[in-house]
């Protein structure tokens, strides 16, 4: 007997345990607005008593969470985060033919939450699934490569602004999918494999501003290529778009891209008029980023235009007959005999294009005084 | 003595036996609990689950919805599959060293946790860091690199790929209990320059 109820007690114990462990399960299937309980190990709140029925009530709960950061000073932090909101799935439905309809125009957005500077699409690559794929309204299989029809709209004033106004499709005279003016189509990027992205080609088109500026996908529409392969009872994806962005315009990454690596040389041999102030080597990664002053005691060079120091100051040597000649530094040239072009800035040096991964030679060139 | 013995060795078997019975009773009765337990727990859960699905319901859309309708339906799909990526825009470190500051962030608003990969931008195959799951409102701030980079500026790509909060029993990339991804990856270009570790730039 008392077996038997060690048993029942046994079997109830486990099915009252498989039952509590189900019970967050069945919470979370339950509809979110059935709350007429409070959550288990919360008090009831006695707002819901003393409401009026017909009446509604509501809480705020107010939640704080702890920051690595002072928040009372920004000093320390260097640059700021870059921080994008990324369409990484966008749902279409096929009718029975095969045609899409997809979100409405303005809805599928690139928002910017950088708050110090606007931010761009630098890349982009598209990859057809295997069975189907997005294509051109009305278009074939053979057309499949042409993928996904989406096309950005940007701001009206895409680096300063955050409005956007809708494009208008058309279709162009070759029957691809062309919009009017300089919009971009991802049917360019059709087919890439994910490593060979490709830059945007209206690249103006896909700067966003910051502070939530917005870059809105639009025209989402065509036909599903191999409509057979869709299973109408579950999502099917056709395609994949991977996107990438930087931070800055394009214009402004364009100029970062030219970047040149100088050497400022002002102890080189093959310089008649060099004064020994010893090795000076500095190199400078990128031109926006050149420090307009280097600290000559950590053992550095100097830049261009720099203020006195052991390079730029008046130098003196004594001559093997005891005469003193004295030397003043007068520039920075190409050449180390003072041949070449004389530099006041990298710009002088070269177009961005020209110096865009060089490492560029700089001579101090001094003249007697 | 022999019939002794063998009257004691039947009383010894007989005792055994009794022995035995006792001690596999309790055992098969443990048994036939544990399975009466599950048999109630299966039941539970099947009546729990079997009356909550609908057997009839499609997923899709009814017939006769307007196209106005179904977008509708899509757009209010759109701000759940946005993903928002966060991570420093320019890091810097010491030459020979392999800690930077990447500042990933997996943002509170995101629906999904996210797993982060950086790699050389001209050389995707020199993956630099692979992380694990961040949930949303969870950062990382210094990673560790699998190796130092040469001075100079590097473009490193930071690739943001989500996944579904709640595991699957096999997910889309064949993991037994993974997660299935959320959409598709979303990087960001940033640059990292390694510095020569005798070298302090003064900013006048």
């Amino acid at each position: 007997m008392g077996i038997q109820k060690g048993l029942a007690r046994a079997a109830i114990s486990a099915g009252l345990g498989v039952a509590l462990a189900i019970a967050p399960l069945g919470s979370a299937l339950a509809e979110p607005g059935s709350a007429d309980t409070p959550v288990a190990g919360e008090s009831a709140n006695p707002s819901y008593e003393d409401q009026v029925r017909g009446e509604s009530a509501g809480d705020t709960k107010l939640y704080v969470i702890g920051s690595a950061n002072d928040l009372t000073t920004s000093e320390g932090s260097v640059t700021e985060n870059v921080k994008v909101s990324i369409p990484v799935a966008i749902h279409y439905v096929a009718d029975s033919q095969g045609n899409l309809v997809g979100p409405s125009n303005n809805v599928v957005k690139f928002v910017n939450h950088t708050n110090l500077g606007a931010v761009h699409v630098s890349k982009i690559a598209v990859q057809n699934a295997e069975n189907a794929s997005i294509v051109k309204s009305g278009g074939t299989l053979a057309n499949d490569q042409m993928c996904f029809f989406v096309r950005p709209v940007q701001g009206q004033s895409n680096e300063t602004g955050s409005t956007f106004v809708p494009g208008a499709a058309t279709e162009g005279a070759s029957g691809d999918f062309k919009l009017e003016g300089e919009r971009d189509e991802l049917g360019n990027y059709a087919s890439l494999a994910h490593d060979q992205a490709q830059n945007p080609v209206n690249k103006g088109d896909w700067n966003i501003a910051q502070k939530h500026g917005a870059l809105a996908l639009n025209d989402l529409s065509g036909k599903v290529g191999g409509f057979g392969a869709i299973d109408a009872a579950t999502d099917t994806q056709v395609g994949t778009v991977h996107w990438t962005v930087r931070a800055g315009t394009r214009a402004q990454a364009d100029a970062k891209d030219a970047s040149v690596t100088v050497h400022f040389n002002s102890n080189n041999g093959s310089n008649a008029n060099c004064v020994p102030v010893g090795d000076q080597r500095v190199e400078v990664l990128r031109t926006q980023d050149l420090p307009k002053k280097v600290a000559r005691e950590e053992g550095l060079s100097t830049p261009l235009n720099a203020g006195a120091d052991d390079v730029v100051a008046p130098k003196s040597r004594t001559n093997p007959d005891g005469s003193v000649t004295s030397y003043r530094f007068v520039g920075w040239n190409t050449a180390a005999d003072g041949s070449g072009k004389t530099v006041l800035t990298i710009g002088d040096m070269g177009s961005a294009e020209e110096l865009a991964g060089t490492v560029q030679e700089l001579y101090a060139i001094y003249e007697v005084q | 003595m022999a019939a002794h013995s063998r009257g004691s060795l039947a009383t010894q078997s007989a005792e055994h036996q009794d022995t035995n019975t006792q001690e596999t009773r309790p055992r098969r009765r443990r048994v036939l609990a544990v399975m009466l337990a599950l048999l109630l727990a299966m039941a539970v859960v099947t009546i729990v689950l079997g009356t909550w699905k609908d057997p009839r319901a499609r997923k899709g859309y009814y017939e006769g919805k307007s196209e106005e309708e179904i977008q509708r339906d899509l757009d209010s799909q759109v701000d759940w599959y946005a993903m928002e990526i966060s991570v420093a825009g320019a890091m810097q470190m010491e030459e020979g060293q392999t800690q930077v500051e990447a500042r990933l962030e997996n943002v509170a608003n995101n629906h999904c946790d996210q797993k982060v990969r950086m790699f050389l931008t001209d050389n995707p195959s020199d993956v630099l860091f692979q992380s694990g799951a961040l949930s949303p409102g969870e950062y990382m701030q210094y990673v560790d690199l699998t190796h130092a980079l040469p001075v100079g500026r590097h473009d490193v790509t930071v690739e943001f790929q989500g996944y579904e909060q709640r595991p699957s029993f096999i997910s889309d990339e064949g993991h037994l209990l993974g997660h299935d991804r959320f959409g598709a990856s979303a990087a960001a270009e940033v640059t990292i320059d390694v510095l020569p570790s005798n070298v302090t730039y003064t900013q006048s």
